[in-house]
């Protein structure tokens, strides 16, 4: 089959295309109505519904924290049964959920400033790969915070409900149990919700590369 | 400016199937890319020069939006085959054959690139190098070295399909 006869199929193709009139005005606003926004500003809308998740999830730690107060005979002492690297641990968290908001806004913003409204497909790529590159760390890293936090939260109640508290600190092997029961929840989570985010976005951020490589490749040659 | 333009992009909708026909596999893709091709038509019209030609801009925003378009995984790829039947083109002696054709050029543009069908694609519509150049953004020079490749790639492809 020569290119002749692929013109040929293509121009057959293409008449009927030329003859379609679904596309009415009224089926174009129809459509407009339904999808006004691009991927682009999808998922810009699901960063911005991030950060005020993390904002919330920050406010809400810290009231939690304040609440189970050292010495405060009106609630329940817990953190006193609680051994001290766990407590370690969930000031850790708290400390990277800020690191995590800071980061996140200033990427957005340094990925948002670098957008211009340059048509070319480079730049239509680069800006695309950039916004997703921002909101899969921030999904990696959320994802990791979180899953030490839930960790944590487990935990809390763990030696809380084994009422050992202190006690649990000098025996080696409640503290391995409790390690190894905060690694193994939290790898599995991170690794199924991580599976999620890839198998949704991975591969089209992988094609988007390739096609990025391919435009570099031509401009090397040209 | 609304009403200017769902009269512009009524007039040209062809360029949008067309872009859909190269880029999409099954009916599902290809209306969520008429969809995404609509939005940004209509995000970047403002923007647009009307010193340019309009089908020269239209076909630029189409085929990026194609290229970068999101396509969701799908377990089972539901292929629907483009025949003639399904553009209503009435039957005729030859149309065995045309069907043959037509399916031997969607297989072997589905296994081009995302650039390489956008090259095809005007090629086949007839546009000259210097205006596929603009639309691509590539050279004219490159687009021709790039045309070659393509037909030699498409003849490999095709010929193996036919085995």
């Amino acid at each position: 089959m020569d290119i002749r006869t692929l013109q040929n199929a293509w121009n057959a193709l293409s008449a009927s295309d030329n003859e379609k009139s679904d596309l009415t005005e009224e089926k174009i606003k129809q459509l407009l109505s339904k999808r006004t926004v691009t991927l682009l500003d999808r998922i810009d809308k699901n960063i911005r519904w991030s950060v005020l998740l993390v904002t919330l999830f920050i406010i809400f730690t810290y009231i939690g924290d304040l609440l189970w107060v050292r010495g405060n005979d009106q609630f329940s002492p817990m953190i006193d049964r609680l051994p001290m690297w766990l407590v370690v641990l969930n000031h850790a968290i708290n400390f990277l959920t800020i690191l995590l908001f800071v980061l996140l806004a200033v990427n957005y913003r340094k990925a948002i400033r670098k957008c211009d409204d340059k048509s070319d497909l480079r730049s239509v790529l680069e800006r695309m790969i950039r916004i997703l590159n921002v909101y899969r760390h921030f999904f990696i890293f959320a994802l990791v915070v979180f899953m030490m936090a839930f960790a944590v939260g487990f935990l809390a109640g763990f030696y809380d409900g084994l009422n050992m508290g202190a006690e649990a600190a000098r025996n080696w092997y409640i503290d391995m149990i409790a390690i190894l029961s905060l690694l193994s929840i939290s790898i599995l989570l991170y690794l199924l919700l991580r599976w999620f985010f890839m198998r949704l976005y991975g591969n089209h951020l992988s094609k988007l590369n390739e096609t990025l490589k391919e435009l570099d490749e031509i401009d090397s040659q040209e | 400016m609304e009403k200017e333009f769902l009269e512009i992009v009524n007039a040209n909708q062809g360029i949008i199937h067309k872009v859909c026909n190269i880029y999409c596999d099954d009916d599902d893709d290809r209306n969520d890319l008429v969809q995404e091709i609509l939005a940004q038509l209509w995000r970047s019209y403002p923007s647009f020069r009307k010193e340019a030609k309009f089908t020269t801009w239209m076909y630029k925003v189409a085929i990026n939006t194609a290229i970068t378009a999101f396509k969701k995984t799908k377990r089972k790829p539901d292929k629907t085959r483009l025949t003639y039947h399904n553009f209503q083109i009435p039957e005729d002696n030859s149309s065995q054959m045309k069907e043959e054709n037509l399916r031997l050029l969607r297989e072997a543009v589905s296994k081009l690139s995302g650039i390489e069908k956008s090259i095809i694609l005007l090629f086949l519509e007839n546009k000259g190098y210097e205006e596929i150049a603009e639309i691509t953004g590539i050279t004219q020079n490159y687009v021709r070295v790039k045309m070659n490749r393509i037909k030699k790639k498409l003849k490999i492809l095709i010929t193996a399909e036919e085995e």
